[in-house]
């Protein structure tokens, strides 16, 4: 999968003069998780671990191995490596919308991967079906494209238990979430990310802001709920309407009482807009 | 009150069921797609069941719709309310609207009343009948004929003028036969009564009386006549005050359409008061007005005509009778010719004799000794003692026939076209009518054979029969409006032409020596243009006066005497019941109960609606 397939080369364009601007001394460095230090004119030692094949042999600490008979690398605290986990809803409800949610998802996640590889961030995305795939640097970004088309939508997918996983992983680490959370335990889903530096790029389609359909109904989706029979007249739009007002307000209360950053994405919407201007405009990203 | 279709009550056992059970039946839902139910669950009403059936709940709207199907079946069983009025299967309605249906009464003219009474009669009898209507005035018409087109019978009442006069006559014999063809018929009369009844009537069916009017104060012009004198015209002019209190009018005379004369008169309570003027030869035509309002204003206004045309031509065969031409030689206007004569006469007398051919022109036929295509002659009468008709004829005005004697006559069977006005030992002895265009009068004893020629009778029926044969020559007799004006037009005439007091003039056409004015609806002078075949023109007018004389005696009669099958009181009364439907609240109800299903059904979005109003309307107020 190249970029151009998921992300257009206008689009690419943007991204290339873009950077995320989220700045957290990794402490995972601290913790040996990598297999090699990064080059860097100025580093600044942290620790050393056992040398494993394939380490950078520059690295190594000679005289320290030399005291103990053992080699030892040297590991440095790089300035912009850190870890992103970028995690994708692909429940059923996400594969719905004109356009569809998900598609708009997968571009967005792409997009903010291609960020963060851009900038030797190491990339974890999470999807249910590669679990945490690691990716870093830019050369990264088709094994990154080629796994979110990859994903495939679930009927019943357990929201909290993805979450419950994903601050297994990234607790203490930067998190963005793409989902619509169209999912009565919404809250125990974010709850469960109390411990991530976590970011909420909320995407709803435009027929759920405006549903299209009247009469006598009976609403089904596809995530084995009970069917919802409803006459759907004028009034009872108007009460849709404002009980999904309601219901964004809880969303945006939640996050910002817990220090989430909350991000509306219609599934309708530019995302080069969205990247150049809002992202901007929220200091997530800088030109 | 009563149902007409009580069984359409049965249909509620069809009808109520469905209602109730698509209240049990649960809706079968279209199935819609959506990303999630999560933010759609609060909104739902009812849990999903899969049972097709639900418990009955009380709903507004279940309520409504059950009363109005209610409402409609019971519509649809046609209640009714018993009034005054008809109630039959067949409905014969004959409704006069002769000229003293123009009577002014407080709440309208007669005939407006009159039509109301025909309209409400015609929904009655439509009430699970038919309806007949049958009008008289200035003739005898059958607009409808068992109709249930409830429209067309309001529009033939509607298009109904004031006009002519009220002969129940033939109307009642219509309505008796066409009652006697169906089953269950009833005949109402709405009148004000001053109408001419058939002699000895009996109605085979109920026949009611509905009588309109109250007034009776009228003055009346009934005779206008322009004679010729020694040195110049004589104006006579009868006024009759048919009131019950003597009244004071202004009679004003117009002359060729000049006021010439203005007098004030005093006329008693039932009195006839008489005028007269004399007028220059030169007068043309006159006008009689009573100034001053009453019951009628129709008969407020007369016009006569002076005799400008040549004489009328009689021939009389075989002329051996020296009464005829005696009584002929001392009538104004009446030329004597030849039977041979190159010009045709006008009115040939057939003394005794048919001759094959019979001569052109009119014909009047005295002691006939063979049937003619109108008449058949089967033998002969002995000593037949003469009773006139009761009814009026021209012919017979100022003529005393029942002190004739008569020492025999022939035996005559006439057609379809002959009005008998005098009949003796069971057969006519005096008939007149028309017949392609003819007038005939058949005289059924010869004058030798009675003492007619030496009575005073004599002379005036001979100028009545001339007058009546021609109309235009006897000194300017009218006719009335409506009525068509049949004109004798001599045989060397080429073109004739009308003028009518409208102004409009058009040509005539000349059928077997008659010519035919249909409409005579606007009264006043008829003037006629004649050209001969020598190119000389000729030149006479007829007054058309609007009313009859008859009917200028306006006081309405509450009672009709009509013999009735089950005895003469039925046809005075109408406490008869009628039936008057009403559906039309019903139909109101209906639809406002409908009306407030559809607020209940949509009372959310209604009141969406209105907050949405009012919400605009305090955005749209100035601060």
């Amino acid at each position: 999968m190249s970029p151009a397939t998921l992300l257009d080369a206008g689009l690419l364009h943007l991204l290339d003069r873009l950077a995320l601007t989220g700045r957290r001394a990794p402490a995972a460095a601290a913790g040996g998780e990598h297999r090699s230090a990064r080059r860097g004119q100025s580093v600044e030692f942290a620790d050393v671990r056992p040398y494993v094949p394939g380490d950078d042999v520059r690295h190594i600490d000679w005289s320290l191995s030399a005291r103990s008979g053992r080699l030892f690398l040297r590991l440095f605290v790089a300035e912009e490596e850190r870890d992103v986990h970028l995690m994708l809803d692909t429940s059923s409800s996400m594969a719905w919308g004109a356009p569809e949610k998900l598609e708009q998802a997968r571009r967005a996640l792409a997009g903010w991967g291609l960020l963060a590889l851009a900038q030797r961030d190491r990339v974890l995305l999470h999807t249910s079906t590669v679990g945490s795939l690691p990716l870093r640097g830019r050369g990264a970004f088709p094994a990154l494209a080629e796994a979110l088309q990859r994903a495939p939508t679930h009927r019943a997918a357990d929201l909290p238990a993805r979450c419950r996983a994903l601050a297994a992983a990234a607790r203490g680490r930067t998190a963005v979430v793409f989902s619509d959370l169209l999912d009565e335990r919404w809250r125990d889903a974010l709850l469960a990310l109390a411990q991530v530096d976590l970011t909420l790029v909320h995407i709803l389609a435009p027929q759920e802001f405006v549903p299209e359909f009247g009469g006598d109904l009976r609403l089904v989706d596809d995530e084995d709920t009970v069917p919802v029979d409803i006459t759907c007249d004028a009034a009872a739009l108007l009460r849709y309407q404002a009980r999904l007002a309601t219901w964004l307000g809880d969303v945006r209360q939640h996050c910002r009482e817990r220090g989430i950053t909350y991000l509306a994405l219609g599934s309708e919407h530019s995302l080069e807009r969205w990247f150049g201007d809002e992202l901007v405009r929220a200091g997530i990203v800088r030109s | 009150m009563g149902l007409l279709a009580p069984a359409a009550l049965l249909a509620a056992v069809v009808v109520l069921p469905p209602i109730i059970a698509l209240y049990m039946l649960r809706m079968r839902r279209r199935e819609q797609r959506i990303s999630s139910t999560f933010l759609w669950r609060d909104l739902a009403r009812e849990p999903v069941a899969q049972t097709p059936w639900q418990r009955l709940r009380q709903q507004p709207l279940l309520w409504l719709q059950l009363a109005v199907a209610l409402l409609l079946l019971f519509a649809l069983a046609r209640p009714y309310l018993a009034v005054p009025g008809v109630a039959s299967a067949h409905l014969i309605l004959v409704l006069d609207h002769s000229a003293s249906m123009a009577v002014a009464e407080a709440e309208g003219t007669r005939l407006a009343l009159a039509q109301r009474q025909a309209r409400e009669l015609v929904d009655q009898g439509l009430v699970g009948g038919r309806v007949t209507l049958i009008t008289i005035g200035d003739a005898l018409r059958i607009p409808l004929t068992d109709s249930s087109d409830r429209r067309a019978l309001r529009a033939a009442i509607d298009a109904l003028q004031p006009l002519g006069g009220s002969d129940l006559r033939q109307a009642l014999s219509v309505a008796a036969a066409l009652a006697a063809r169906a089953r269950g018929s009833e005949i109402a009369i709405i009148s004000d009564g001053n109408v001419r009844l058939p002699e000895a009537f009996v109605a085979p069916v109920t026949t009611q009386f509905f009588p309109v009017g109250t007034r009776g104060d009228n003055v009346a012009i009934t005779t206008l006549a322009l004679d010729p004198g020694a040195t110049g015209q004589q104006a006579y002019i009868q006024l009759q005050n048919h009131g019950p209190q003597a009244v004071e009018r202004r009679l004003e005379l117009w002359c060729d359409g000049r006021l010439t004369r203005a007098i004030d008169v005093t006329i008693a309570a039932g009195a006839e008061h008489v005028e007269r003027f004399e007028l220059d030869l030169t007068v043309a035509t006159i006008e009689a007005r009573l100034v001053g309002g009453d019951a009628l204003a129709l008969d407020d206004r007369a016009w006569a005509s002076a005799r400008l045309r040549g004489a009328t031509r009689v021939a009389v065969l075989p002329g051996t009778d020296p009464y005829l031409p005696t009584a002929l030689g001392l009538l104004d206007g009446v030329e004597l010719v030849a039977p041979d004569a190159p010009v045709p006469a006008d009115i040939t007398i057939l003394d005794g004799v048919v001759p094959d051919p019979l001569p052109a022109g009119h014909l009047v036929f005295i002691a006939p000794p063979r049937a003619t295509e109108w008449f058949s002659v089967t033998g002969t009468l002995e000593f037949p003692v003469i009773r006139t008709s009761v009814e009026p004829s021209p012919l017979l005005q100022y003529v005393a026939l029942g002190e004739v004697s008569v020492l025999r006559a022939v035996r005559i069977v006439p057609g379809a076209w002959a009005q008998v006005l005098a009949t003796g030992s069971g057969a006519p002895l005096l008939l007149d009518g028309e017949s392609a265009g003819r007038r005939i009068v058949v005289l059924a004893f010869a004058l030798a054979d009675s003492d007619l020629p030496l009575q005073v009778a004599f002379p005036v029926l001979l100028a009545n029969i001339i007058n009546a044969l021609a109309p235009d020559a006897a000194g300017g007799a009218g006719a009335v409006s409506g009525a068509p004006l049949r004109i004798p037009v001599r045989s060397d005439v080429v073109s004739l032409e009308v003028t009518a007091p409208d102004g409009t003039t058009r040509p005539l056409r000349i059928d077997a020596g008659v010519a035919l004015v249909d409409d005579t609806r606007t009264p006043g002078i008829y003037r006629f243009a004649a050209q001969r075949r020598d190119g000389t023109r000729d030149a006479w007018s007829i007054a058309v006066n609007a009313v009859d004389p008859g009917e200028s005696q306006v006081a309405p009669r509450p009672t009709l005497p009509i013999g009735h099958v089950n005895g003469p009181g039925r046809a005075i009364g109408r406490e008869v019941d009628g039936r008057a439907e009403w559906w039309p609240p019903l139909a109101a109800l209906v639809l406002v109960l409908v009306l407030l299903e559809w607020a209940v059904a949509y009372r959310a979005a209604l009141a969406g609606w209105w907050a949405a109003l009012r919400d605009g309307m305090r955005a749209w107020r100035p601060r």
